[in-house]
């Protein structure tokens, strides 16, 4: 069964483990930008806590390397939700 | 990490670039410093247009090379992806119309196969309203390059090539003697000795260091916005360009459509502007009605790094003997990072550009006067 850590983007949680071991990643920015995860309509806010709660677990030993204490949560950019270009078209 | 040989101090796509040209020449030892994540500055933040159809002789020439180099980095780098779907700019007054046709008469005697299309070819190309279009100038030879692909594919392979890429680690300071940069300082408090180069790849970041070292360059942060929809159905294939209004669509691989607009803002005022928006949502959807039911997903503020002849900075820095820097593209650094990066390559490796128009690109034409001239900077 395949587990999908970003629905949005369909980004499934092994696909995380594999960029994150061959690749050296070790930050969520870089992942974020690396699978498209938390870019789609939610914005990140499924995906990106679930990242968050499974930091240790992802990142390991990496994440504790010189003073990767910070998680470095990406920005959330506006809108809060998706809202269609009609809403901004001048009359 | 006590000594590297070449030290690349940015990590955008004109740092990368530069990594990758050298490592493919063998060179050891290479260390590319990113203050954040990769393309935190400029590049991830980028359309990701690539053309050739400029106004200046300088810009063509090397967009000509440029784009070569976009071909062969696409079968060199997996997962890299260059689409050569051309460009289209949407003529709507008689001016711009009289305008493009010399100025594709003039891109086409440097090679660049730009046309004048009727208001049926456009129709034939895109699924257009044309509403008071009078004719449009299309590049078959431009194309988009999504810059979130190019990033971790480059990224990838880099680290396959043994490049050490630091992430999170910023260079606070050069340290010369005697026209030499001797070591680089990074987080304020590691000396890192330098055995043969520093390249300054920083975008706008670029001018603080430079200032350090004595140098003074003509660079301005130039805010600018971009916004992109959720993935649709892929219906427009060319970048377009309303060219009245400097605001341009394109969509790119995967469905996501990135809008962006003239719109003026003080320089580095990043705040995000609703008055943008508008302006985009209402000037595009005149032509593109379709994208009026698509949904914005974000918006966010990118730099343009510009000098005062809206051409980049290529080159030594003057009285000093091992220090290089790229910037002030003023937003066009990512379209041109292939040809640059492979260009500071020859610098740093053989003494000079190969490209006879990459001198040009002097820094000190500024205080001498020579500016070059470029009348195609848009959006």
């Amino acid at each position: 069964m395949v587990k999908l850590l970003c629905i949005c983007e369909e980004v499934s949680l092994e696909e995380v483990q594999r960029v994150i071991r061959d690749e050296g990643i070790r930050d969520i920015e870089t992942l974020k930008r690396r699978l498209r995860l938390g870019m789609g309509p939610c914005g990140g806010r499924y995906c990106i806590n679930t990242i968050l709660r499974m930091y240790p677990q992802l990142f390991g030993d990496t994440a504790r390397e010189k003073s990767d204490n910070e998680l470095r949560v990406p920005p959330s950019r506006p809108p809060l939700k998706p809202v269609p270009l009609y809403v901004f078209k001048e009359r | 990490m006590g000594s590297v040989e070449v030290a690349i101090i940015g990590g955008g796509s004109t740092g990368l670039m530069t990594a990758y040209y050298l490592a493919k020449e063998g060179v050891k030892s290479i260390h590319v410093f990113e203050e954040k994540y990769l393309g935190f500055g400029s590049t991830g933040r980028c359309a990701g247009g690539v053309r050739a159809s400029f106004a200046s002789d300088v810009h063509i020439k090397l967009m000509r090379e440029s784009i070569s180099r976009w071909l062969s980095l696409r079968e060199e780098i997996s997962g890299l992806e260059f689409v050569q779907d051309g460009y289209l700019w949407l003529l709507t007054t008689e001016e711009l119309v009289e305008f493009h046709k010399k100025l594709s008469a003039y891109q086409n005697s440097l090679g660049i196969p730009t046309r004048i299309l009727d208001r049926d070819e456009i129709r034939n190309l895109v699924p257009i309203e044309l509403n008071d279009v009078l004719s449009a100038l299309h590049d078959p030879m431009a194309g988009k390059a999504s810059p979130l692909k190019f990033l971790w594919s480059v990224r990838k392979k880099l680290r396959e090539l043994g490049v050490a890429i630091h992430e999170y680690t910023s260079v606070t300071d050069i340290r010369v003697s005697s026209g030499r940069a001797r070591s680089i300082v990074v987080d304020n408090v590691k000396e890192i000795r330098v055995g043969e180069y520093v390249v300054i790849a920083a975008g706008v970041w670029s001018k603080d260091l430079l200032e350090r070292l004595g140098v003074k360059v003509p660079l301005k942060k130039d805010p600018h916005h971009l916004l992109v929809t959720e993935k649709y159905a892929r219906f427009l294939k060319p970048l377009v360009i309303h060219k009245e209004t400097g605001s341009y669509v394109v969509q790119h691989e995967t469905g996501n459509l990135l809008i962006g607009t003239e719109f003026p803002v003080p320089e580095e005022d990043t705040t995000l502007r609703y008055g943008y928006l508008k302006k985009a949502a209402t000037i595009m959807s005149r032509y593109f009605p379709q994208i009026l039911g698509t949904n914005l997903l974000r918006v966010w503020v990118g730099y343009y790094e510009v000098t005062p002849d809206h051409h980049p900075i290529v080159g030594a820095i003057p009285h000093t003997e091992n220090i290089v820097t790229a910037t002030g593209f003023s937003g066009h650094g990512y379209m041109m990072a292939p040809i640059v990066g492979e260009e500071l390559k020859n610098i740093i490796l053989e003494g000079r550009p190969r490209i006879p128009e990459t001198k040009e690109l002097r820094l000190e034409r500024f205080e001498e006067g020579k500016l070059l001239k470029e009348s195609a900077v848009f959006g």
